[in-house]
């Protein structure tokens, strides 16, 4: 698969983190951006688990 | 143990991940949780799981009588979004009935009046909901089922119905109406006092409002005999039930209730009736078992869920807990219908509001008794400058004007208490006065203020003419006695040569009656030689170099290190280690001579001084 400016993307995941990536060097540096686009899956995964967690705490705190 | 970089990185990043996450989350639950119902609607589906449970009551019985078909059949009538749900099971029910009442009980007591047991064990009232059928009008009010009373016991510690147990009906939706007794006395003006006649026909509402009040509470009278001779009235509960109706509705004035509480619209009622005390019975029923408590602690669902409940009674257990907050009871997955609030008292749906960690809008005492705002300087403080005659500072005098606020006469008491509005060092000066002349003879009493005062500008006198006594010759002291130099300046400017010229102290204004003949004169150093040079221990500070010209050296720690005897820079120069921390610890920097490199740098200067001369 070719991309636009050239690179080769094996899948489109890869995409994905050149996307992200892309976006995150914009306010991140650029060994973080590369992290970011490293694991840019981990991070939506551990974003969504955090948010079921502060679904569940502000259950909670609305209960009392 | 090395960490990498890369590492570090994605540990932030995961970090704020899941930081972000949560926040976002628990915005979005609150977000919606605006939108949702507040639990108090659940009562409109209440009718649901009682037909549920009377579908279930009928399969367990098995028996064809007509009004089970009939519940039979409008439990399959339900929507199907609730016959979705897993019908609890009759015990299930009655456990959270029993936990409901028990709520109810627990919060019902919480504040509504003294938490000692009354007096006489005769005036307890329980109050009991019994399951009734439905009602006619000339039906005699429902007796004691003793089998279901023994069954649907919350008592936990007598293991039987006791005062103030809900028995609560499992056929139909709980309707609890407890009584608070004051109420009940403030509005009907007698002690509550009715046990239930079955014989006698209930009273209903569609008497009028004169028999409502009045004559039903009379009317009722001829049913109980036993109680008569304790001289109190009977009433009738559904007449006391509408009363409270009444009374609740006149006083909360929100909205009116959608009908009164009579007898066609009640499945459950309450009946009142006294406690008889068992002989083998404890007669308080608050004693404190520990027994029975420890047993109680074990079983299954007592645990309260709020900590509130069981940390602020301590070791005065009461007979009734929280069991759980009725919030909670009306999440309940089986849509147990929540105790509707307006049958409530307000203590039970206001059951936090003694406590000011919960209650977050409580009133908090404002005002002055929390002290003043302003620090208010030392009462000696003041004294001491009426004493002296000296103009209070700006700050005090400040403070002072806030009290002054009308300029009215100063009470004694508000003077003695610290709280007066008047001019403080003038009336701290007239007290003073006051009491020299009280304790003193009546000859002397002009002159009392003064001697102290002339005692004490001796005594700083002498401090002053020993401490000045070595630098008389090249420094510039004065010597003058008398007010401290803040006073007045421009007068000390004035005496200044005289002094030094050897004409003596000025002589003392006529009209300052603040100096007696009697005062004694200040030590005239003057006829005294001068000394050639300074004794030897002394610093002699005009002579000293510039500690300033040392990086890190200001103006106050210059000052700072001339008070502790270091006017040179070969003494900086000659210091060790040891000088240096310690120098360091008084100039309250400890360790920056040794990092402003303080001692090279005096010996650069004591080189550059050598260098020069």
């Amino acid at each position: 698969m070719e991309g636009i400016s050239g690179e080769y993307w094996p899948d489109r995941l890869g995409a994905v983190g050149r996307m992200i990536t892309e976006r995150a060097s914009q306010f991140l540096p650029a060994p973080v951006a590369g992290l970011v686009e490293q694991t840019w899956w981990l991070l939506l995964i551990v974003f969504l688990l955090a948010a079921v967690i502060g679904w569940k705490l502000g259950a909670r705190g609305r209960a009392q | 143990m090395s960490v990498s970089l890369p590492f570090l990185q994605a540990l932030i990043l995961f970090v704020w991940a899941v930081v972000i996450g949560i926040a976002a989350g628990w915005l979005l639950r609150r977000f919606f949780g605006l939108f949702r119902r507040s639990p108090r609607r659940q009562t409109e589906i209440s009718s649901t799981p009682k037909q549920t449970v009377a579908a279930d009551h009928s399969r367990s019985r098995s028996t064809h009588k007509i009004s089970d078909v009939e519940t039979a059949e409008a439990s399959r009538r339900t929507p199907i979004t609730l016959a979705k749900r897993r019908s609890a099971t009759q015990g299930e029910l009655e456990e959270m009935a029993r936990s409901a009442s028990a709520s109810a009980m627990a919060g019902a007591g919480l504040s509504a009046g003294p938490q000692l047991p009354p007096v006489h064990t005769d005036e307890r009232w329980g109050l009991r909901g019994v399951s009734a059928e439905a009602p006619r009008s000339d039906e005699p009010w429902p007796t004691r089922d003793g089998a279901a009373e023994i069954h649907s016991s919350s008592d936990w510690k007598a293991q039987k119905t006791g005062f103030g147990d809900y028995a609560p009906s499992v056929e139909a939706d709980p309707v609890f109406r407890p009584l608070d007794q004051a109420i009940a006395k403030t509005v009907l003006g007698a002690a509550v006092s009715a046990d239930i006649d079955p014989s006698e026909p209930a009273e209903t509402l569609s008497h009028s409002e004169a028999e409502l009040t009045g004559s039903t509470l009379s009317g009722s009278d001829t049913s109980g005999s036993g109680d008569e001779a304790d001289g109190r009235e009977k009433i009738d509960p559904a007449a006391l039930t509408a009363a409270l109706w009444r009374v609740r509705a006149a006083t909360e004035g929100k909205v009116r209730p959608p009908f009164p509480p009579s007898l066609t619209d009640e499945t459950v009622r309450l009946k009142i009736q006294s406690r008889e005390v068992e002989p083998g019975e404890p007669s308080d029923i608050y004693g404190f078992d520990s027994a029975a408590l420890a047993a109680a602690r074990g079983a299954e669902g007592w645990q309260p869920t709020r900590k509130s409940g069981s940390e602020t009674q301590g070791e005065s257990v009461r007979p009734f807990r929280p069991i759980g907050d009725l919030s909670a009871l009306a999440r309940t997955r089986w849509g147990i219908p929540a105790i509707p609030p307006e049958t409530l008292d307000e203590t039970v749906t206001d059951q936090n509001s003694n406590d000011p960690i919960i209650d977050m809008d409580a009133e908090v005492p404002s005002g002055r008794l929390w002290g003043p705002a302003v620090a208010l300087p030392l009462p000696s403080a003041v004294a001491a400058d009426a004493l002296s005659g000296r103009e209070s500072s700006t700050a005090t005098r400040d403070i002072l004007e806030d009290f002054d606020a009308d300029g009215s006469d100063v009470d004694e008491t508000a003077f003695a208490i610290g709280m007066d509005n008047g001019d403080r060092p003038d009336h701290l000066a007239e007290a003073a006065d006051e009491l020299a002349s009280q304790s003193e003879p009546a000859n002397e009493e002009s002159v009392i203020p003064e001697l102290e005062e002339s005692e004490m500008q001796q005594v700083a006198a002498d401090d002053e003419a020993l401490a000045s006594a070595d630098e008389v010759g090249t420094s510039t002291a004065i010597l003058a006695p008398g007010p401290a130099e803040d006073e007045e300046p421009s007068v000390i400017e004035s005496d200044f040569e005289p002094i030094l010229k050897g004409r003596g102290t000025p002589a003392p204004s006529p009209d300052d009656p603040r100096v007696s003949p009697e005062e004694p004169q200040p030590i005239d150093l003057l006829d005294q030689p001068v000394p050639e040079s300074p004794p030897a221990g002394t610093e002699d500070r005009q002579a000293g170099d510039d500690l300033s010209r040392i990086k890190g050296v200001g103006p106050a720690t210059e000052q700072r290190l001339h008070e502790l005897g270091v006017t040179r820079y070969a003494q900086i120069a000659a210091w060790g280690p040891e000088e240096a921390t310690w120098f360091g610890e008084q100039l309250f920097f400890p360790g920056r001579v040794e990092r402003e490199n303080w001692i090279e740098l005096a010996r650069q200067l004591v080189e550059e001084q050598t260098a020069q001369n």
